[in-house]
């Protein structure tokens, strides 16, 4: 039997790029990981003593720690938020198109300008702030507080910016998955007597389960990886928000620490596929028990 | 093979022999360039690393390409002198790494006394200018030459605009409650309840950027140490004094006494720099703390009259008000140039005094780094005159990876999440970690003290 070789010429040019723009330097920064490297030349053998010196650095566990509640904050409220949304903007409502636009802004703003807005809508009265402006109109001046500024708060508030900026994009994705759904489904549930929660938890919630994978794998790909630039321009990774990334941004551009780095950026990608892949197992492992 | 495989396949051999083609124009074109005659480049990390820093577009042109022409005359096998000045200040360090990293020609390097002491220099990103620099050091001010002066050898042919420490104050709210500018932390402090009732936030302060919080630490340090601030710096990272001795505490304790006493906002944290300035511009703020580079920026933004005054005088210790920094760039040889000794001439012929004049007179500094390049005449000039000599900043001395730890700890101690007694201990607790980590302390002391006195 032979196989067409046509198919496998045309995968070759894409191939190849990959090859060389993503698996070759993938494969040559772990490579450069097991050596002793400052961001230009490149020392002796280290083996994995760098990924030791990594792994107890209390910085790297404190960033840990942060990314992983940052995670687990955003992931879910990117779910509820997108859902609640997806749901809103399907009612059949005049003007829901212009709505679902609104909604989408935020995914489309450059990050300056949020972190613009949100540091100006978070800070204290006097400077302008206008949550502890309009907490202190309704009497609630007990509740104003240093939002980005304190430990207690900050993570929390750039978790919700995360959210926030992100929703419409979630939302777009639920709402593919909800218009994809069977209406005979919701009619039959209907004839059953099902009110609208109960369709909502027995149709809709089952039917974009697949949708909710998917929707679950990119916000935490990206709490892991993109959360960067939201940390930098709300706190510059201070009070408290300092996540793998900003350490991994700081050994590497402000210390010169390059190996570590590097190295650090190794160990958060096999953090992301254990996460990934259990997260996988479990859905599927819940899929097949269904 | 199918014939839609043949044609797929000459496409990409098409493409390819184009790009190659490509390669070898770009070569030839290359090739030409340098035979023509000999090319310099002169690399800016960050698009402030310019002569003439901070002044017009135009200006900063003009000046480059007048000292250009003439150095061209006196060594006439230069034929182009590249100027590469591009980026922010935050990632000139790794725009100068890369491009080293990546083989581009790098000659001579425009660097600020920042970068230099904690990064360019233990980086092996330049070379020393010691041979240089001693056979000029007439030229520049007391204290110019020390600013570049890492491990014990020169790194940078000063040639900048003075820049020091000093509170910017609008003099206008201080006339409406009848005081002049105070001289003591108690006369200060003695003005934060007319400052309250009148609506007004006595001291603005932008702390989202933490290295600025090291500026109340260090002149509270001059203080506590009674003028001895670097010896005892270098005491602690040689770990024969403790980050926790009872001077180090106090001049931390001296610094959160801003915020306890009132006088500093707690919420400063909060702001970065832009939004600092515009509390203080808008005429919410009596004064701020900052260096004397934002002269320009109040002047052109302000409509209220204003004024500088030194980081006020605490009663309560010895050691007597000092401001931090002086001359803050410089011309400083690339690791890696293959024409050092074109590079050198280049850095000589622009630090001459006519030459340094033409270059530096753009900027109506209040001081320059060199001797007979005289700043402005206006107050505020003779005021920040008479702050000189500046004392070298303590965080170009602290390991980059202390300074940064400093730099957070002593934010979360003035926005009131922790004490000076812990934030003494953490910073002592990281420093062992570093020790640990085989950090050693290595000395800062001038290459030839005669050339800085």
């Amino acid at each position: 039997m032979t196989y067409p070789r046509a198919p496998y010429l045309l995968l070759f040019p894409g191939m190849l790029l990959i090859g060389i723009f993503l698996l070759l330097p993938i494969v040559y920064g772990f490579w450069l990981s097991l050596h002793e490297f400052n961001g230009i030349a490149i020392g002796p053998w280290a083996g994995f003593t760098v990924y030791r010196n990594v792994i107890t650095d209390a910085g790297f566990h404190e960033a840990l720690w942060h990314t992983v509640v940052f995670a687990a904050i955003v992931v879910v409220g990117k779910n509820v938020f997108g859902l609640a949304l997806a749901v809103l903007v399907s009612l059949p409502l005049r003007g829901v198109r212009a709505f679902r636009t609104v909604l989408f802004l935020p995914v489309t703003l450059n990050i300056i300008v949020i972190g613009a807005f949100w540091t100006y809508f978070l800070s204290a009265s006097r400077f302008g702030g206008l949550l502890n402006q309009a907490l202190s109109a309704v009497g609630l001046q007990g509740l104003e507080h240093s939002w980005l500024g304190t430990p207690a708060t900050a993570l929390l508030c750039v978790s919700c910016v995360e959210i926030w900026r992100w929703g419409g994009l979630h939302m777009l994705i639920f709402l593919a998955g909800m218009q994809a759904i069977d209406p005979s489904l919701y009619a039959a549930a209907k004839l059953d007597g099902a009110n609208a929660w109960q369709r909502f938890r027995h149709v809709t919630l089952p039917q974009l389960r697949p949708i909710i994978f998917v929707s679950t794998l990119i916000a935490l790909m990206g709490a892991f990886v993109r959360s960067f630039d939201v940390v930098w321009v709300l706190t510059r990774a201070g009070f408290g928000t300092q996540v793998v990334v900003t350490y991994l941004y700081s050994e590497a551009f402000k210390f010169g620490h390059f190996a570590q780095a590097t190295a650090t950026g190794y160990i958060l990608l096999v953090i992301i596929a254990i996460f990934a892949f259990t997260y996988y197992f479990l859905s599927n492992s819940g899929e097949q028990h269904d | 093979m199918s014939g839609k495989a043949r044609v797929i396949l000459g496409a990409i051999a098409l493409y390819l022999a184009a790009l190659a083609l490509h390669w070898v124009h770009v070569s030839k074109l290359s090739n030409a360039s340098a035979g023509a005659g000999i090319k310099l480049v002169i690399f800016g990390p960050s698009s402030w690393d310019t002569f003439a820093s901070g002044a017009a577009e135009e200006v900063v042109a003009r000046v480059t390409n007048d000292l250009d022409a003439r150095f061209e005359i006196e060594h006439p096998q230069v034929k182009q002198i590249v100027h590469d000045a591009r980026g922010p200040i935050a990632d000139g360090l790794a725009r100068l790494r890369n491009a080293e990293a990546a083989g581009d020609q790098l000659d001579v390097v425009m660097c600020a006394a920042d970068p230099v002491n904690t990064a360019y220099a233990r980086g092996g990103l330049i070379a020393p200018l010691d041979a240089l620099v001693s056979g000029i050091h007439q030229r520049f001010i007391p204290g110019a030459v020390e600013n570049f002066t890492v491990d014990g050898q020169v790194w940078a042919a000063p040639l900048s605009a003075v820049n020091i420490t000093t509170f910017f104050y609008n003099k206008e709210l201080f006339a409406k409650i009848g005081e002049p500018a105070p001289k003591t932390y108690s006369d200060f402090r003695a003005l934060v309840p007319q400052f309250r009732a009148a609506g007004v936030i006595p001291v603005v302060h932008q702390g989202k950027n933490p290295w600025m919080w090291l500026l109340y630490y260090m002149s509270a340090l001059v203080q506590t140490t009674e003028n001895h601030q670097v010896m005892f710096v270098e005491h602690m990272l040689e770990g024969t004094t403790r980050f926790t001795d009872a001077k180090n505490v106090r001049a931390l304790q001296l610094a959160r006494a801003w915020v306890d006493d009132g006088l500093l906002d707690a919420q400063s944290n909060e702001l970065d720099e832009s939004t600092m300035k515009s509390v203080f511009y808008s005429g919410k703020a009596a004064a701020y703390f900052g260096y004397t580079w934002d002269i320009a920026g109040i002047a052109s933004n302000v409509s209220f009259k204003w004024g500088v005054f030194p980081f006020p005088q605490n009663e309560s210790v010895l050691g007597h008000t000092e401001a931090f920094g002086g001359v803050d760039g410089g011309l400083c040889l690339s690791a890696t140039t293959k024409q050092s000794d074109l590079a050198k001439a280049y850095i000589e012929f622009a630090t001459r005094d006519e030459n340094a004049k033409r270059l530096l007179q753009p900027l109506r500094a209040f001081a320059t780094s060199h001797m007979n390049v005289i700043g402005e005449s206006d107050d505020i000039s003779r005021e920040l005159r008479s702050q000189l000599p500046a004392a070298k900043s303590l965080d170009w001395i602290f390991p980059v990876e202390l300074a940064d730890f400093m730099q957070r700890e002593m934010q979360a101690m003035m926005g009131q999440t922790q004490t000076p007694e812990q934030t003494a201990a953490n910073i002592q607790a990281k420093y062992e970690a570093l020790v640990q980590a085989g950090y050693v302390y290595r000395s800062t002391q001038s290459a030839f003290p005669e050339a800085t006195k």
